[in-house]
């Protein structure tokens, strides 16, 4: 086992909710802190931002922090990086600390991009000489080309992440990397270079990664800590148990777009031909066999109709499109009526999924309506993939 | 807590209290509630040498700055010495239409024009780290705040070095010669800038966290400079003479004067007491600086 690089003991974080008092407590703090009084308990209107977290970060381990806005994942985060003191416990680290945290930091809209990446690497610990050795590279990255003499109010903004991703990226090499979701900027093209920096930055470190986005967590990390009001709630190896337990904590919204001219009502969920009565509370898992249910209501006169269902991530991607054998089946011209579908056996990583039904003309591919979020399902398993949907195939030696 | 074998537990015990940077591999760099205090030396120690390993960062956020400016002024460093010198014309003009009566054994011009611009030093001085915290970048990356002092330092230093242009020209004016002594000006002029860097030391976490301070502090400075001789010398009798020489700043300027101008240097011995007194409460301000930033970011930082 490589070493361990971070720990965290028992820490703990206190804000306070309200500002006039938050400033006096801050310097009532900073007195005790002078005078060597430790921090006592809460005091009115304080609450635990982060509250008793402990784990153990080993090199080359990413620890993936997910939760909810507000949960305490940032602040967990500003205190590893030195910039806050934990009010509890104690926070131990090994060797040098870095982070992509508020890139381009110091950028002076008036001076050029070339004096610049002096000022922000300058900022990020680094001499002169070591980013004169690596100038090019950064202008190379950062795609920036003949505009690097001039002004950074020029750029657009995304030519401006881009060159502070490329200056942070690039240069610090550091032992306990932190990441707070600002993983992939600017153009698409450019994203895909970002990630694959990324990966070299992740080998050789002890990674810490709040994100919100369960495809950066499933990409890059090889651990996940939920976190819940301060707390960590799930602090796991296995992914999937994470996910879930992040999953838990959100509600999918039921929306629904269009006009009244279409209506998709009473949409059921049927396990192995049995009805499912609160789909949220349903775990599905391969061998199960789902039916849909739902009522149509059209108004008269409208022209032939199709529906169209598409399961949905949790967070809202579109994964799987669920299409009748033969189209003619879900067309419609009736004003009323029930229909049943068969999925099958469905092979997804596991996660919260949902449904999403939309009714359109045939002849137009005019939207009427929408409904999204229906159906709320969780898929269980043991082994969360990168992809959402699963293909088995027979794999045998050629 | 699976592994705990892999951490000697002394060597945590031994470092437990260093919340400062130490980019040593193999050290821990330990964060904690309490343990600012047990180590001032150790922090003074620190802050010093950050001073120094901090010096190449510090003169490019100073020379960004000043290119900065003058690339969007069209008077570029003219701004610099501009507020000196308005109040000393106006001050000039005043005593011209006898609206006041100021006696000075130096021509007037020279006197209140050094005066202001020695005020202006002390006042930059002041703001050199008292403003400290309100740099962004120090509210989001683990930058040593020396590296901002030191920027914020080099700034007065050139404002210092431009001022010499509208003196010298007053000095060309009046044909006035510059004595021997002016050599030891810059020393005395750091002096008064160093009493300004320790005095915003101690309020800069109060500042950061209450707007009031830098509005009181505008009113106070105004206060004190008509307390201090900078517009006019020190009174002998009156309500007014009692305060100025009781003043701790007048021995101060009077010092700088005297040396820039040739006069007899009579404060000698209380502007030094001031100098190393000043020099103490820098050192104290520095720690106090370093133990209150994590406070201030928890409560103000974003």
């Amino acid at each position: 086992m490589s070493e361990i690089l971070l720990r965290c003991d028992h820490v703990g974080k206190k804000f306070c909710r309200d500002l006039k008092k938050s400033l006096w407590y801050g310097l009532t703090d900073l007195a005790g802190d002078i005078l060597g009084t430790p921090p006592g308990n809460l005091r009115s209107e304080e609450f635990w931002a982060v509250d008793d977290v402990s784990f153990d970060l080993r090199r080359g381990e990413c620890l993936g922090l997910i939760g909810r806005n507000g949960a305490g994942k940032t602040t967990l985060l500003k205190m590893l990086n030195g910039l806050i003191k934990p009010d509890a416990g104690k926070i131990m680290l090994r060797g040098r600390v870095g982070g992509l945290i508020a890139l381009g930091a110091g950028f002076d809209p008036i001076l050029t991009g070339r004096e610049n990446v002096f000022v922000n690497g300058s900022i990020l610990g680094l001499s002169k000489k070591q980013i004169h050795e690596r100038f090019d590279e950064i202008v190379e990255f950062a795609e920036i080309g003949q505009f690097i003499d001039s002004p950074v109010g020029n750029y657009s903004s995304g030519m401006q992440v881009r060159l502070g991703f490329a200056v942070a990226a690039i240069m610090i090499r550091p032992d306990i990397l932190l990441l707070d979701e600002v993983l992939a900027v600017g153009d698409l093209g450019f994203r895909l270079k970002c990630l694959n920096l990324i990966q070299e930055l992740l080998e050789d470190a002890a990674v810490v990664f709040v994100s919100h986005s369960m495809q950066f967590v499933t990409r890059f990390c090889t651990r996940v800590a939920v976190f819940s009001e301060g707390q960590i709630i799930c602090n796991s190896h296995d992914l999937s148990q994470g996910l879930q337990a992040y999953y838990t904590q959100c509600e999918t919204q039921l929306k629904v777009f269009g006009n009244t001219a279409a209506r998709i009502h009473n949409e059921k969920l049927r396990i192995n031909g049995v009805e499912v009565f609160d789909s949220k509370q349903a775990v599905i898992t391969g061998d199960d066999e789902l039916t849909v249910e739902l009522d149509l209501d059209l108004e008269p006169g409208l022209p032939e109709v199709e529906l169209r269902i598409t399961i949905e991530d949790f967070s809202g991607h579109p994964i799987l499109a669920i299409k009748p054998e033969q189209r003619e089946q879900l067309r419609f011209t009736e004003t009323q009526r029930g229909v049943r579908m068969d999925l099958g056996k469905l092979k997804l990583t596991p996660g919260k999924y949902c449904l999403m039904f939309a009714v359109v003309t045939v002849e137009r591919m005019e939207r009427l309506t929408r409904k999204a979020g229906s159906l709320e399902f969780q898929f269980g398993g043991d082994h969360v993939e990168w992809a959402s949907v699963i293909h088995e195939t027979r794999v045998r030696c050629a | 807590m699976s592994s705990v074998e892999t951490v000697d537990p002394r060597k945590i015990a031994a470092i437990e209290s260093d919340v400062l940077h130490s980019p040593r591999s193999g050290d821990w760099l330990v964060y904690a509630p309490s343990g600012a205090r047990s180590h001032p030396l150790l922090l003074l120690r620190q802050s010093l040498s950050n001073f120094w390993t901090t010096r190449e960062l510090a003169w490019i956020l100073f020379t960004r700055d000043l290119k900065s400016q003058v690339r969007r002024s069209f008077m570029g460093y003219a701004w610099l010495f501009s507020g000196p010198i308005m109040t000393a014309a106006m001050w000039v003009f005043l005593r011209s239409q006898a609206v006041v009566s100021i006696e000075t054994e130096i021509p007037y011009p020279l006197f209140v024009l050094s005066g202001t611009i020695l005020w202006g030093l002390l006042r930059a001085g002041f703001d050199a780290t008292v403003d400290v915290y309100s740099s962004d970048i120090l509210k989001k990356l683990n930058v040593p705040i020396e590296a901002f002092i030191a920027r914020n330092l080099a700034n007065v230093a050139f404002q210092f070095l431009l001022a010499g242009i509208p003196l010298s020209c007053l000095f060309l004016l009046y044909q006035f010669r510059l004595p021997a002594t002016v050599l030891l000006f810059p020393l005395a002029v750091a002096g008064l800038v160093l009493t300004g860097a320790a005095a915003g030391c101690f309020l800069a976490p109060l500042a950061a966290l209450y707007g009031d301070i830098g509005r009181m502090t505008h009113i106070v400075f105004m206060g004190l400079m008509y307390l201090s001789p900078v517009i006019y010398p020190v009174r002998e009798t009156g309500w007014l003479g009692a305060l100025m020489q009781w003043n701790p700043l007048t021995p101060l300027l009077n010092l700088c004067r005297e040396l820039l101008f040739g006069r007899h240097a009579q404060p000698l011995l209380p502007a030094a007491v001031m100098v190393i007194f000043a020099a103490g409460m820098l050192s104290v301000g520095l720690i106090l600086l370093h133990v209150a930033r994590p406070h201030i970011i928890a409560r103000k930082g974003m």
